[in-house]
């Protein structure tokens, strides 16, 4: 990402090195205005975090690069590419996000990741996976003398262009006609209806121009940077720290704060290049610590996200069910019976991973489906849930008990941190702000190699339980880990037909009013947390005993993307929906990875039909299977009997 | 019983509540009136800790309870209940009533036992027979009928035992007859647990005929207070309300 | 009533949430005219005035204006084709100034019938803010501006609903000379409120409604001598110590 390859920068202290730090904060500065301006746009009208947005700008690259070939000027496709860009974000807003806007955010989230897939996978089969070299155009070449220093053009040229767009678009935003509409719709959409105005039609409008700008920002961050699938990474997250920092849904704000992280990188970058990579996160979280609603902002959290709310309550299934008795007899014989017959070592070693998957979308459940919570960072406990395994194997013991109890206890103890940093956010700061401290944790993995192996990871070999039997052994393993699985769920049901799981349903339907009957709901979302941390530590810890390895992956936002995936795949709000979604997204994966180099568009493609027809996941087809089911059955009278006395959540 | 000294709440520069001295006794209904617009609820959200108090005081049992937040005030032994139906909407009503009871049993944290075994779901099926509303226990608080919504909103309030009951426009939206059943209803309960009433009320029939003692509010000032005959003579208060005068 | 009237109610019902409800509400407004909405809090004028704009669609029924059924017409397209509805409560867009929350009624490009330079003309107070925020403006400065931001958008009809709720006496003459300069421009209106007083002043007609059904409709004159109506439907004794705010 652009964070890492900070600018070169002289390595004396002058006059000189004064200016270049200037207009090197200035450059980068007015480089990231640019990313988030789009951002801020879609975001500051329609309430969308928009996660699609770094695909956006890396298909303006890649289109701005196209026409550059097909036509050789660098100028006609700074604006044709971007068009052509803002042509496919219209598509993708009629097919996905307009017919969605009065939803959770959750839904929001969710489908702009399925775009962002779909987008990222075609990207790859037209261009391929390479990284692919901008000319800087000959007009912009080489140097020119600013004061005491010769500097770069085109980076010159790159303050200008975006001071010129950003002051375009705010403009256009203060005193258009178009402007004044997004404005007014942004601040009331039912009486902007009442003036005549077509919301939806605005909405759309105003997707493209974010997706424009984004598109024009990849284009002019190209020559300096390597076009590649990867690049909208640091794109998206460059827009979420600075919008942030900036205050939702200011687009003045997001500016101010683009060219302060600007400058901040620059000076950090020559002064301090250990931290380079944490400048986002620490300003952030600083931010969000210091003044949460941002430099700028005034926005309103409470009144805009709509609450995440289910028409339909599906409740647990009670382990004492005869189907899951039933499925759960079929997977304790499965090594023994289909273990050199149906399946190889490596089968039983997926289905292992089907489990560690289900315990971190059922981990994410208790939090995000059940208490309302949108955390768009667990991947933070399942990577130190592994880190912690590792670390411990490889340094302490290899007891397998006593290094999952430290990894239970490490990810716990920092779940319920996060629990109590955030739990006077609500909505989306809330998923900003966890989204946040996943991307800390996972640049200190990259960074303190000393510790971690840096982005090699760590690797491990033998793990034991009570020192004899090899857990290393993937059938053991895999009783362990559905040992594991079972307790987990077992555990959540129990929290949640209880008198704290009940509060936590209160706090989703409705945080105000359990604060008037007297609950204290900051320290029900901490713990809460703690234990969701706690399980998604199980996850992770299970994962490196499985693997025997870990990288900074594991710690990367697209595992909490994945996991959030999972959970509404399988059923939002369910418990084992989520263990389901589990299991079958990481089925998906690593079956259709061996057939099609491009299975990610087909689960962005999935994600996406979920999240318009059935939201609330697989389980809900069961539920409606079930009842045609019944429905049939019902003169015979051999339906299942209702388990009802283990009924209620 | 409670008591207000100078409380005074602005936003910006609108002044919502201005320098309220308001002393709520012990016996009695007391209502407080006044047209829209005049700071009725926000002196609701002043009371109950949802908003801070700009300046003033507010003692309760004699103890100032100004700036302590609406969990701690709840403890105290003052709940509301609100204008607009605030309400566990997708959990059932019998869990919107636990949830409420439970609020003061010694294992409302708890994370191991049955939510619906601990003792105080007995006081949830009481209290749910009292409002009458035992025969939708298992249905979903939004599926309910306007009235039936309305009641359970009074009912979440009177579940966690207070001593001082606010409740903002109970009957909003419904009808006469509705009305008139519904206030019989919280009259009773309120009697049976010796629970002091303070009612917004936009009816000015029912207020009249139910109240002991009544304060008029006005653009955030109180305009008029007694009982219920000295206000219904009051000129200053008709003209409040009704605006302009016929022929004037 | 008359198969040519400007706007029709036909057997409507409708429910919006819970409580607010329709049953059977047939009306009708004819060009020129001021015809009043009365009835308690509650009894659905507010819902009324939400069906006819499209905000609300009727379960039954059938909404005409101009003769062309509009009851599947989405809201923003019956704005366009002149109903101009100001809400309850105003609206205005807080963050938006004075100006821009006219230039907004004007936003669609079809005809006013006044320009915002008429209008901040006729309305003087809001000229001197036309720069502040609209949140910034009292409540009687923001219930003109909702009306003049109305009336830039094409309207044939306009819908206010209660326009001097929890207004000073003073305003409250202010909004009443206001609505009867439009009526001076034979620009038809449909006036709810729960304030007598303002539509025995203007109206020319009038319904009342009760518990979400029509249960009378006369002339004003017909309605100042039936005591017993207005006692009933209204609680309005003519002592008025009986009022319903």
């Amino acid at each position: 990402m652009i964070a890492s390859q900070s600018l070169p920068l002289l390595a004396f202290i002058s006059v000189e090195q004064a200016a270049f730090l200037l207009l090197n904060g200035l450059a980068l500065g007015v480089l990231y205005v640019l990313i988030a301006a789009g951002f801020a746009v879609i975001f500051g009208i329609t309430d969308v975090l928009n996660f699609a947005h770094g695909a956006f700008y890396m298909v303006g690259a890649y289109l701005t690069l196209a026409v550059v070939d097909a036509t050789g000027s660098f100028f006609v496709a700074l604006i044709v590419g971007p068009i052509a860009v803002a042509g496919i974000g219209v598509v993708a807003e009629r097919l996905t996000l307009s017919n969605i806007y009065d939803r959770s955010p959750l839904y929001h989230v969710l489908i702009t990741f399925g775009v962002l897939l779909i987008v990222t996978e075609l990207v790859e089969i037209v261009w391929g996976t390479g990284t692919q070299f901008f000319q800087t155009p000959e007009l912009l070449a080489g140097a020119v003398q600013v004061g005491p220093i010769a500097y770069p053009k085109y980076r010159l040229f790159t303050i200008l262009a975006g001071a010129v767009i950003a002051l375009g678009t705010w403009l256009l935003i203060r005193y258009s006609r178009f402007g004044l509409i997004l404005r007014a719709g942004a601040q009331d959409q039912a009486t902007a209806r009442l003036m005549g105005v077509n919301i939806k039609k605005y909405y759309t409008l105003t997707f493209a121009l974010g997706t424009f700008l984004a598109a024009i920002a990849g284009g002019l961050a190209s020559p300096f940077l390597s076009v590649n699938p990867e690049m909208g990474n640091g794109a998206l997250i460059i827009a979420f720290v600075v919008v942030a920092i900036g205050g939702l849904g200011s687009f003045a704000g997001a500016v101010v704060a683009g060219l302060l992280v600007g400058f901040t990188q620059a000076a950090v970058d020559t002064f301090v290049p250990a931290l380079s990579g944490f400048v986002f996160y620490i300003l952030l979280l600083a931010a969000l610590l210091i003044k949460p609603e941002g430099i700028l902002g005034d926005y309103e959290i409470r009144k805009h996200a709509a609450k995440l709310s289910y028409d339909e309550r599906i409740p647990p299934v009670p382990l004492t069910d005869r189907r899951v008795l039933a499925l759960l007899g079929a997977l304790l014989l499965l090594p023994v019976v289909g273990l050199n017959t149906v399946m190889s070592s490596y089968g039983v070693g997926l289905v292992a991973l089907m489990f560690i998957w289900g315990i971190l979308a059922l981990s994410l459940d208790t939090v995000t489906g059940y208490t309302g919570l949108i955390s768009f960072g667990h991947a933070a406990f399942y990577g130190v849930g592994s880190y912690v395994v590792a670390l411990t194997t490889l340094n302490v013991t290899n007891s397998f008990l006593l290094s999952m109890g430290a990894a239970i206890l490490v990810a716990a103890s920092i779940a319920w941190l996060v629990g109590a940093i955030s739990a006077r956010l609500s909505g989306l700061y809330f998923a900003i702000i966890t989204f946040a401290i996943g991307q800390l944790l996972y640049q200190m993995s990259v960074s303190w190699s000393g510790l971690t192996g840096g982005s090699n990871g760590l690797s491990i070999d033998r793990v034991e339980l009570l020192g004899f039997v090899d857990v290393s052994d993937t059938v053991t393993f895999y009783y362990l880990a559905l040992a594991m699985l079972v307790a987990s769920y077992y555990v959540a049901k129990r929290i949640m037909d209880s008198p704290f799981g009940l509060q936590l349903q209160a706090i989703r339907e409705s945080e105000r009013r359990t604060t008037f009957l007297g609950y204290n709901t900051n320290m029900a979302k901490r713990r809460i947390f703690a234990v969701s941390g706690a399980l998604g530590g199980v996850a992770g810890g299970l994962f490196v005993t499985l693997q025997t390895f870990t990288s900074p992956e594991t710690l990367f936002w697209v595992v909490s993307g994945d996991a959030l995936f999972a959970m509404v795949l399988g059923g939002v709000g369910t418990l084992y929906g989520p263990i389901i979604g589990g299991a079958v997204l990481i089925g998906l994966d690593q079956i259709l990875t061996i057939y099609f180099d491009h299975w990610r568009m087909l689960l962005g493609l999935i994600l996406i039909v979920i999240v318009l027809f059935a939201p609330r996941g697989l389980v809900s087809f069961y539920a409606i299977g079930a009842e045609l089911l019944r429905g049939e059955r019902g003169p015979f009278g051999s339906a299942e009997p209702e388990p009802v006395e283990e009924r209620g959540d | 019983m409670l008591e207000t000294r100078n409380l005074t709440k602005t936003f910006g520069a609108l002044t919502a509540v201005n320098s309220v001295d308001l002393t709520i006794e012990r016996e009695g209904i007391h209502s407080i009136i006044g047209p829209n617009g005049a700071g009725k609820s926000t002196l609701f959200h002043l009371l109950t800790g949802y908003h801070q108090p700009t300046e003033g005081t507010i003692r309760f049992e004699g103890e100032n309870i100004e700036g302590k937040s609406p969990r701690t005030i709840v403890d105290k032994g003052i709940s509301r209940s609100f204008q607009i139906s605030d309400l566990f909407d997708g959990l059932t009503v019998e869990e919107n009533v636990r949830i409420a009871t439970q609020s003061l049993d010694e294992n409302r944290n708890s994370v191991w036992k049955r939510s619906d075994s601990i003792d105080s779901t007995r006081k949830a099926e009481t209290l749910m027979e009292d409002l009458d509303l035992t025969e939708f226990a298992d249905t979903r608080a939004d599926a309910l009928s306007h009235g039936d919504r309305r009641k359970l909103e009074v009912g979440l309030a009177i579940a966690v035992e207070p001593d001082l009951m606010l409740l903002d426009e109970p009957t909003a939206g419904m009808g006469n007859e509705g009305s008139a059943k519904m206030v019989q209803t919280i009259r009773r309960i309120a009697d049976e647990r010796d629970i002091k009433l303070v009612l917004i009320e936009h009816d000015l029939e029912m207020v009249m005929e139910i109240s002991d003692r009544i304060t008029v509010l006005n653009r955030g000032a109180i305009l008029k207070e007694g009982d219920p005959e000295t206000i219904q003579a009051d000129e200053d208060v008709q003209e409040a309300y009704i605006g302009t005068g016929e022929g004037e | 009533m008359a198969p040519d009237s400007l706007l029709e109610m036909d057997g409507v019902y409708a429910s919006y949430g819970s409580g607010h409800v329709l049953w059977d509400v047939s009306l009708d407004v004819d060009d020129g005219e001021v015809v009043g909405l009365l009835g308690r809090n509650g009894a659905g004028k507010t819902t009324t005035l939400r069906t006819i704009s499209g905000v609300i669609k009727p379960t039954e029924g059938a909404v005409r204006f101009g003769g062309e059924d509009i009851t599947a017409v989405p809201d923003y397209e019956i704005s366009q084709r002149g109903i101009s509805y100001v809400p309850e409560g105003r609206d205005v867009f807080p963050d938006l100034t004075v100006h821009e929350n006219l230039r907004m009624g004007g936003v669609t490009g079809s005809e006013g019938i006044m320009t915002i330079e008429e209008i901040l003309e006729w309305m003087p107070r809001l000229e001197e803010r036309k720069s502040l925020k609209a949140s910034k403006l009292s409540g009687g400065e923001q219930q003109m501006l909702a009306i003049g931001r109305a009336l830039m958008s094409k309207t044939e009809l306009l819908l206010l609903d209660e326009p001097t709720e929890g207004l000073a006496p003073q305003i409250v003459e202010d909004v009443i000379e206001t609505i009867e300069t439009i009526k001076g421009r034979d620009i038809p209106i449909l006036l709810v409120e729960q304030n007598l007083n303002t539509v025995l002043e203007v109206a020319d007609r009038v319904y009342i409604l009760d518990q979400g059904r029509v249960v009378y409709d006369g002339s004003i004159d017909e309605l100042r001598a039936d005591e017993d109506v207005q006692l009933e439907y209204l609680g309005v004794g003519t002592d008025r110590s009986q009022q319903l705010d």
